[in-house]
């Protein structure tokens, strides 16, 4: 009897601890469990933005395609978007604040400098009386184009561009330009103690690796030199870091861009005459057509009252001496 | 000579039903030849000896199966104790190095001559973090080379950054340059190979959780050897018509007690194990991994406002990490609890960080600026120091507490492992003692 009772309650404690113990015991959890961390999925790549269907036009070398002919700057017309512009108190503007000489964040003041700067001073100037009515938006090669094109509430994120935008037929097909303010030359920087002097000389080396920003009538001229590898940034002055940094072994981009390099850079320099012209323009929203004629009409009275000079002697004296201001085009109507 | 050497043992004798010999060896062959004759021709001498074996092997058993299940929980809590302090440890790396990022990328904000204080934040940071790397690669339980990875790659993004410095001083726009390559290399390599190491390591740390809850199959060990030497315990007494068998019993007792012991220790340390891990645990992982988040919501802040008007993309991205941020460290629903003023405070940086976009998206960068690269008391940097110090701290106590639960614990459970040993030895030589006593009466 007692050795059944026993039995039973040794069945009994048996069953306690196992209880005790197994109540303890839970499902395993792993190290992400821990962390809390939830499987996300495999983020998908975002599709890079289509480029633009290539244009059908052709820039004729030599000839600048032409802007609207200018109104007075010294009056606002009524009712027109430079109205709307003034209203709202600034003028919003894209520019680039890496591309020293034409438009650079001096870290030493903090403020966005350059050729480019000043002319939108100068609009500013016509605009508000004051020329430091700008509100900058520092905007990227690649952006320049979707910064002036209108969302579908018909606003555009900027009101003017001026960012070393080189004026052609394909970009007047989504935006407005200005006329010709600078004219710019594709050139080449390279290592001061290399043997090339020139584009040609880079292809005829052959292998070498040359850098232009996305997005730019640059990188798209380097496709036809067979001996170079085209190697793109996301700006110009990311290309000078793959260049300090021995990645590259040239910067090719506009002259203005390029003696901003050489200024940062005692090893590099600027060599060979302009493969191209690059006639800059400023870049404005299609439908603006009023505010282009009136930025044509402030570029006008630069170039005669001698302003466009003296910014020139700035900024660009580096470049030589101020050559003629490019003459303004007309015929678009 | 070498022959001899060679030469094959000479075979060992059977071991004869002697009393004295070894139970271990004697044991198996008897009781597997006594089963086969018919059970009643057996002499008592020969059961009192089989049962001398079984009461032995018993006693052993039990000592070494507590042993063993002490000592594995111990090293399974120890392992968690360590891993989790390592899995700290990477994340305060990544923590550093993401702080020390955000204050290059502020002291950019500020200008060409970087103030001197910022500069030495950004030394600590640096610091920190290459010490801890260092430590983090000695302690790595699964050598990782990736340590030595991460190592370079913080060389090479000091570098970047005195590239970017030396430029930014001397005025040259390529200095932004440097800092978004340097923040880039951060950002798409040294991170997510700490993240993946971080993730590793909480694996580890899971198993190691795992391991510590112990399997059962010591206690049917236990029970079965605990009920083996009462069975012949019972079964001596029915024979010999004494009552009680002094070391047979005591041996029996010492048994239950040391067992009982057992499954309340055992338990107690699975408990503990479980319960960190629930508590203490996962709020030192909650709180550090708001900590990153939050961390990371600071400096792209300041790149926000580098870019100038563009920032809008990385706001997203600082809306993210915000909000991965204020869920963390929400414990409503949670077994543990992460006081208010933690959370108050990081709320108070993201109203100062709202503010700020708000002057920039406004298109008043200047005192966008301004307000970011403020240090006054009530500017968004204090905000965000004042939180970064809670953190740290509500971290260290945290893990801390999560330190001390497993290593009291998994002691607890070693030191049983060795009562467990020494009762089980015990125990053996007092069943040989109890059962060669009534042997001896058959000579």
């Amino acid at each position: 009897m007692s050795a059944i009772r026993s039995r039973t309650a040794r069945i009994a404690l048996v069953a306690t601890l196992i209880g005790t113990l197994a109540l303890t015991a839970c499902a395993p959890r792993s190290g992400s469990d821990d962390l809390g961390l939830t499987p996300t999925p495999t983020p998908t790549e975002s599709a890079p933005s289509t480029p633009a269907p290539a244009s059908t036009c052709t820039n004729t070398e030599g000839q600048v395609q032409p802007s609207y002919s200018p109104i007075s700057p010294d009056s606002v017309p009524a009712g027109s978007s430079i109205e709307a512009i003034k209203n709202n108190g600034v003028l919003r503007v894209g520019v680039s604040a890496d591309t020293l000489l034409m438009g650079a964040r001096n870290p030493l003041t903090g403020q966005i400098e350059g050729f480019d700067i000043d002319v939108l001073h100068e609009i500013s100037r016509a605009i508000f009386g004051d020329p430091n009515k700008l509100q900058f938006k520092v905007i990227t090669s690649a952006q320049r184009l979707d910064v002036l094109t209108p969302d579908a509430a018909g606003n555009t994120q900027v009101d003017i561009v001026a960012r070393t935008m080189t004026i052609n037929c394909a970009r007047w097909e989504t935006i407005a330009f200005s006329t010709e303010y600078y004219e710019a030359g594709q050139k080449v920087l390279v290592a001061s103690n290399s043997e090339a002097k020139s584009m040609d000389d880079l292809n005829a080396l052959g292998d070498q690796k040359v850098c232009a920003p996305a997005s730019t009538t640059t990188l798209t001229r380097l496709e036809s030199y067979s001996g170079i590898e085209a190697v793109s940034a996301a700006t110009h002055t990311e290309c000078l870091v793959l260049f300090q940094q021995g990645k590259v072994d040239a910067i090719t981009g506009d002259d203005t861009i390029l003696a901003g390099f050489a200024a940062q850079d005692p090893y590099a320099m600027v060599v060979g005459d302009a493969i191209s012209a690059e006639p800059y323009g400023l870049g404005m929203p299609a439908d603006k057509v009023d505010l282009v004629r009136f930025v044509n009409g402030v570029l006008d009275r630069m170039r005669s009252d001698g302003t466009w000079t003296s910014l020139y002697n700035k900024w660009l004296g580096v470049l030589g001496p101020a050559p003629a201001p490019p003459a303004a085009v007309y015929g678009r109507g | 000579m070498s022959t001899t050497a060679a030469a094959p043992p000479p075979p060992v004798p059977q071991a004869s039903p002697q009393p004295n010999a070894p139970a271990t060896t004697v044991a198996q062959p008897q009781g597997a030849l006594a089963a086969a004759p018919v059970k009643k021709t057996r002499s008592t001498p020969a059961t009192l000896r089989l049962l001398l074996a079984v009461s032995v092997l018993a006693s052993l058993a039990f000592g070494a199966a507590g042993f063993q299940t002490g000592s594995s929980q111990a090293s399974a809590t120890a392992d968690a104790s360590a891993e989790a302090a390592q899995l700290i440890g990477i994340q305060s790396v990544r923590n550093d190095l993401v702080r020390a990022d955000a204050i290059a990328a502020n002291a950019f904000l500020v200008g060409g001559l970087e103030p001197a204080d910022q500069r030495a934040e950004y030394d600590t940071a640096i610091d920190d973090a290459t010490r801890e790397i260092t430590l983090l690669a000695a302690d790595d339980k699964a050598g990782d080379t990736d340590f030595a990875k991460v190592n370079a790659e913080v060389a090479i993004y000091t570098g970047l950054i005195e590239q970017a410095r030396a430029n930014n001083r001397q005025g040259f726009p390529v200095g932004a340059a440097y800092l978004s390559q340097a923040s880039a290399l951060l950002n798409d390599s040294t991170l997510p190979q700490l993240e993946a190491l971080v993730l590793a390591s909480a694996d580890r740390a899971a198993g190691s959780f795992t391991a510590s809850t112990v399997s059962l199959v010591w206690l049917i060990i236990a029970l079965a050897a605990l009920i083996a030497l009462v069975w012949v315990h019972l079964w001596i007494t029915r024979r010999s018509h004494r009552y009680l068998n002094w070391p047979l019993l005591i041996a029996a007792v010492a048994m239950l007690v040391v067992g009982v012991v057992g499954v309340i220790t055992f338990s107690n340390t699975t408990g503990a194990a479980i319960e960190a891990r629930q508590n203490s645990y996962a709020k030192t992982l909650a709180i550090s991994q708001a900590y990153t988040s939050a961390t990371e919501a600071k400096s792209l802040e300041s790149f926000t406002l580098i870019k100038r008007g563009s920032g809008q993309t990385l706001e997203a991205e600082v809306q993210t990490a915000i909000a991965d941020a204020q869920a963390r460290l929400d414990s409503r629903g949670k077994n543990y609890l992460i006081g208010d003023d933690l959370k108050n405070g990081f709320d108070s940086w993201v109203e100062k960080h709202a503010a700020i976009r708000q002057l920039d998206d406004a298109g008043n960068w200047d005192d966008a600026v301004k307000q970011a690269i403020s240090q006054e008391p009530d500017s968004a940097n204090a905000a965000f120091t004042a939180f970064s110090t809670a953190a740290q701290d509500d971290i260290a106590s945290s893990a801390a507490t999560t330190k001390n639960a497993l290593d009291t614990g998994g002691s607890q459970s070693a030191l049983l492992g060795w009562i467990f040993l020494v009762a089980g030895l015990a125990a053996a030589v007092l069943s040989w003692r109890g059962v060669s006593l009534r042997l001896k009466e058959y000579r």
